[in-house]
């Protein structure tokens, strides 16, 4: 039934949506004015994008895992890749488990990879090493099982890691500090038995100035929940680098130590290249420092107000430049979702990659409503849209 | 901008003359580890003498007041316990008087420090070692003690990957205070030729890992000198600061407006002398000492004939 208090409250909503409508693609504008490079990747580009790469670096944790999960539709995404003849290429700063051990991590997540695809610090360390170092020179490292069994696997000597009970008086033992003149490179990484005993020996093996002082990557913390902060090895680096006043040769991302090896191994075009990850820090400086294209996944440690920010800072300081990237997508599985609705790929039937339980969920917590991207849907991902509301 | 002049002889009488108060770091510029540098003792009683109030400012915060009293005695010096300033006694004098601390401080911390803490009736925990068992993830669900309003650093030998993580965990509660001894990151030894990491790389480790400075109470800050004109006489400019870092002792002396005498006996070189000349940082152009001398020995002879 007609009343004049509904009529005026339906005209009421039509106008704050298209007050809002108007707004959001306003800002939409302003910011693609701003910044014409960081563009999202929807069904309108996905083909031309992946069409103008043939090699794919992606991260993991973030993008392909959180933790001991597979991030939705990720696993559907690597196989669609192979499929449409990519390479994916997979480079993490975790070193604590072997090349062997994540192999296992990845199958069991259901990732189709070869053990040669993969590129952790860990295996950075053990290449490194493997070049640098003399035939009867051996290593002390700060770091995990896994770490050692990785740099044992390409020839190099690691002295037996330190386990001793750590309750000592100081003064013996800078008595009894014997140093192995045959030790050629500390590696510090990810170490939860590192102690001041670890930190003595380590401080004083790179007191010989050749000696190599080489560190897996320098991430402060590890993600976490519940308000704990786990330390991950740039908190270690640092108590060695003041011990010892050495700076050291970081082998992770952003530095691109990976990339000589990568980009030989794989004869890989730079410019038909891209780098696929969820931190502005490690992953996007990377692709930077290795002159490529690079894509920010929002499943992970960055959100899209830390790339707005940084545009904002450009302005200011041009530097920040190297922390925006050139597109950003929810997640990595929306890549298969977009060319599954585009009718570009048969998805796995047992797969996820237009289930329920693979909506991105993380976007709303992370948007500015207020600067949405053209085509979200807080309901069930893209792929259930009927159709995508462009902005320019 | 002047370089720093050496103390000879034919300065001594205008070097006596400037200063009342005469402040002395320890390590290295009394004793080198447990080896006393020779006649120091023998200055501090001749400066006695002649109505010159030497005091002892010390980052080192691995031994209380009465440990420190116990050294002396040892090395063969007197002094009375109310002339040292050690930053294990300033750590627990900040929490006791500055921040009228009520709660538990997590502390990182030596057996001397744990002294202090007890005799300011300062309840603690946290030191000692901490066996690594399990893993992280079992650490985690730990609940934190409620009571912890503080977390407190200084040298700990059994300082250990799990400290880290407790400590930071802590302190990210903005109203948690943070606070640390020194933040000296190496202490040689020149005798054994071995590098004792020192309270700075414990430190950093967990600013890193909070992101978040902590407040370093002791030299170059002023919060030692402050402490001293609570209980002495100390006109800034009848004081003289002897020691042998730069980046601690002469930088006190800097950010305190005393004189400043540089030993050779420790840390510091003449060539960081000139490095600090040549540095594009104001702030270590300004860090000259005003005189240097190679020991305290050869001052001690010096004034033999005073």
């Amino acid at each position: 039934m007609f009343s004049l208090k509904t009529y005026t409250s339906k005209f009421a909503n039509i106008i704050w949506w298209k007050l809002f409508e108007r707004k959001r693609t306003l800002s939409a504008r302003i910011l693609k004015m701003r910044h014409p490079e960081f563009t999202q990747i929807t069904e309108n580009n996905v083909k031309e994008v992946l069409d103008s790469v043939d090699t794919v670096l992606l991260d993991c944790d973030g993008v392909l895992w959180r933790g001991e999960d597979a991030i939705p539709g990720s696993p559907e995404t690597v196989r669609m890749l192979r499929a449409m003849g990519k390479q994916p290429v997979f480079l993490t700063n975790y070193s604590i488990l072997s090349r062997k051990e994540l192999m296992e991590k990845f199958t069991h997540l259901g990732y189709d990879v070869r053990e040669e695809e993969i590129y952790s610090s860990a295996t950075l360390a053990g290449l490194y090493l493997q070049s640098h170092l003399q035939t009867d020179e051996t290593v002390f490292v700060l770091g995990s099982q896994g770490l050692h069994d990785e740099i044992e696997s390409f020839g190099v000597k690691v002295a037996p890691l330190d386990s001793e009970d750590h309750v000592f008086d100081i003064q013996s033992l800078t008595e009894t500090l014997k140093i192995d003149p045959k030790i050629g490179a500390v590696v510090v990484a990810f170490d939860i038995n590192f102690n001041y005993r670890k930190l003595l020996r380590a401080a004083n093996i790179l007191s010989k100035e050749s000696t190599h002082f080489l560190v897996t990557n320098e991430d402060p913390r590890l993600p976490s929940n519940d308000g704990w902060i786990v330390p991950d090895c740039g908190c270690l680096i640092e108590s060695v680098i003041k011990a010892t006043k050495r700076t050291p040769t970081v082998l992770g991302k952003p530095n691109k130590f990976a990339w000589d090896f990568i980009s030989k191994r794989f004869h890989v075009n730079p410019e038909r290249t891209i780098m696929i990850g969820d931190s502005l820090n490690t992953d996007i400086l990377f692709g930077y420092n290795c002159g490529i294209r690079r894509s920010l996944v929002l499943s992970g440690i960055s959100s899209y107000a830390d790339v707005t920010n940084r545009i904002d800072e450009v302005k200011h300081h041009p530097n920040a430049e190297k922390w925006i990237p050139n597109y950003y997508i929810q997640s990595l599985g929306t890549i298969a979702k977009c060319l599954w609705s585009l009718g570009l790929y048969e998805p796995d039937p047992d797969g996820d990659v237009c289930s329920d339980s693979a909506s991105d969920e993380t976007i709303e917590d992370r948007v500015d409503p207020w600067v949405s991207q053209p085509g979200t849907s807080s309901a069930n991902g893209i792929c259930h849209r009927k159709e995508v509301i462009t902005t320019v | 901008m002047s370089r720093a002049k050496e103390l000879t002889k034919q300065l001594l009488r205008q070097f006596v003359d400037s200063f009342d108060t005469i402040l002395f770091d320890c390590d290295g510029v009394l004793w080198q580890s447990n080896d006393v540098i020779s006649k120091t003792p023998a200055l501090i009683a001749k400066l006695r003498d002649m109505g010159k109030q030497p005091l002892f400012v010390t980052n080192n915060s691995t031994k209380s007041r009465r440990q420190y009293m116990e050294k002396f005695a040892k090395l063969g010096f007197k002094v009375s316990e109310n002339e040292i300033f050690c930053t294990a006694y300033l750590a627990a004098i900040y929490l006791r008087n500055i921040l009228n601390f009520q709660g538990k401080a997590y502390l990182i911390g030596s057996p001397g420090m744990q002294e202090e803490f007890k005799l300011f009736d300062i309840n603690y925990t946290g030191t000692g070692p901490d066996p690594v068992t399990g893993e992280v993830e079992d650490w985690v669900k730990i609940p934190l003690d409620p009571e912890i309003k503080a977390v407190v650093i200084g040298q700990d030998v059994q300082f250990s990957y799990k400290k880290i993580l407790l400590a930071a965990t802590y302190i990210r509660d903005r109203t948690v205070s943070f606070v640390a001894t020194d933040h000296e990151g190496r202490h040689p030894h020149q005798a054994a030729k071995i590098v004792e990491p020192g309270t700075g790389s414990i430190v950093s480790a967990v600013e890193t890992a909070a992101g978040r400075d902590a407040l370093v109470l002791g030299k170059p800050h002023k919060f030692m000198v402050d402490l001293i004109k609570e209980k002495f006489t100390l006109e800034p400019r009848r004081t003289v600061m002897v020691g042998d870092r730069l980046n601690t002792d002469i930088q006190l002396g800097k950010n305190a407006d005393l004189h400043t005498l540089l030993v050779l006996t420790g840390v510091s070189k003449l060539s960081d002398v000139d490095s600090n000349l040549e540095s594009s940082d104001p702030t270590d152009r300004e860090c000259i000492p005003d005189y240097y001398i190679e020991s305290l020995t050869k001052l001690t002879e010096y004034l033999s004939d005073f």
